[in-house]
Order: structure tokens, then C-alpha cells, then sequence
């Protein structure tokens, strides 16, 4: 991928993610949650800990931080994520409305279904990205 | 079904390489060189070109495909 397209695609996801934070944190809610969204803020911190050192020790050993291989991992990871992340939200949705109109539960909370939206792709991200970099053959 | 060999390991010695240094020559982290040279990774032609480059080879003679 093109180094403009790569920092497009970069500032992009940013975006996203602020936008989808500051919806998060504006909604209310009760203490589970207060703990779920510190969990995941501690999440995000880990991920920008976990990178800084990757980042440091790149420039100590002067090897380049991605390559052919590692990108690859990340785009497999990512489309696999992203796939979860569409079956998650269709199995929410049916599962609300099988909820209300068979069991005539109240509808499902949006922020807890957005909490889920967040918490399952990004984890299916993180541990497909390290999975298939530890394994190396993605074919 | 075939598997891949390399010889990366053997020129690699010849030439007194580290995994480490064989990766600092062709822009790439030291784990896809061990990847590559367990087989485990079937890399690009432009890294093949590279590493049979550095390696002064070329590439049909660095990849051993074995049906």
C-alpha cells in the first residue's frame, strides 16, 4: 500500500475511533457501565503501551517495524474483524427482536449492544493480528 | 501438494549473516527471515529477488519447490 494511502487509512481509523469514544463516553449509565468502558480505555492504553515499545525497540535494532509479512497479518486480521464485527451486529439485531416479539423482553440497550460492537472486533483484531504473525503462513 | 525448501540458512552461513543482519539488508523484521527460512512463509518476489540479490544468488536457486 502507498505511503498517502497508508496515512489516509491511518487518520481515518483515528477518526473513527475518537468519534466512536466520545459517543461512548457521553452516553449515561450505571457502574457496569462505568467498569466496561475503564476496561476498555485501559484496553486502548495497552494497545498504545504494547506499540510505543514496539516502535522503540525498532529503532534500537535499526529493523523496520512492519514488513511484507506483519502488513499482510494486520489486513488478514482486520478484514476477519471487520467480518466479525457484521455477524455480530446482525445476530444483535435478530436476537433483540426475537427477544421482544417472542418473549416480550424489553429491547436490548444501545449501549450495550455499541459496547459489544467495540469490544468483539477489536479484541478478534488484536488476537488474529498476533496469531498470524506468530505463526507466519497465512495461506 | 508441494513443499517449499529454501537454501537461505546455508548462504546465509557462507556469508557470515546473522538473521538479524540478513534483515537489515532487505528492509524486512527478523522474524520473516526466520519464517522464511523454516518454509513456513511463502514470501513476495520482489523480498525472493532481494534476498537471492544480498545472497548473490538467484532465486530458483535459493527457492527448492519438492513435489
Amino acid at each position: 500500500m502507498g505511503k498517502r494511502l497508508d496515512l489516509f487509512v491511518r487518520i481515518f481509523v483515528l477518526a473513527l475511533l475518537m468519534a466512536a469514544f466520545s459517543l461512548f463516553f457521553s452516553m449515561p449509565g450505571g457502574s457496569l457501565w462505568l467498569i466496561s468502558s475503564i476496561a476498555i480505555a485501559m484496553a486502548v492504553a495497552l494497545v498504545a503501551i504494547v506499540a510505543a515499545s514496539e516502535k522503540v525497540t525498532s529503532m534500537k535494532t535499526g529493523l523496520p517495524l512492519d514488513d511484507e509479512l506483519s502488513r499482510k497479518a494486520t489486513w488478514k486480521a482486520g478484514y476477519y474483524a471487520f467480518v466479525a464485527g457484521l455477524w455480530l451486529a446482525t445476530g444483535i439485531m435478530f436476537a433483540n427482536l426475537a427477544m421482544m416479539e417472542f418473549f416480550k423482553l424489553p429491547s436490548l440497550e444501545f449501549r450495550y449492544a455499541f459496547e459489544a460492537m467495540v469490544i468483539v472486533p477489536g479484541l478478534t483484531f488484536v488476537v488474529l493480528a498476533m496469531w498470524f504473525k506468530k505463526k507466519g503462513n497465512m495461506d | 501438494m508441494f513443499g517449499l525448501r529454501t537454501r537461505i540458512r546455508e548462504l546465509r552461513e557462507k556469508f557470515s549473516l546473522t538473521q538479524e543482519g540478513l534483515a537489515k539488508k532487505v528492509g524486512v523484521r527478523r522474524e520473516t527471515i526466520v519464517f522464511i527460512e523454516k518454509g513456513d512463509y511463502n514470501c513476495s518476489v520482489l523480498l525472493a529477488h532481494a534476498l537471492a540479490k544480498e545472497l548473490k544468488t538467484t532465486i530458483d536457486k535459493l527457492f527448492i519447490w519438492e513435489d
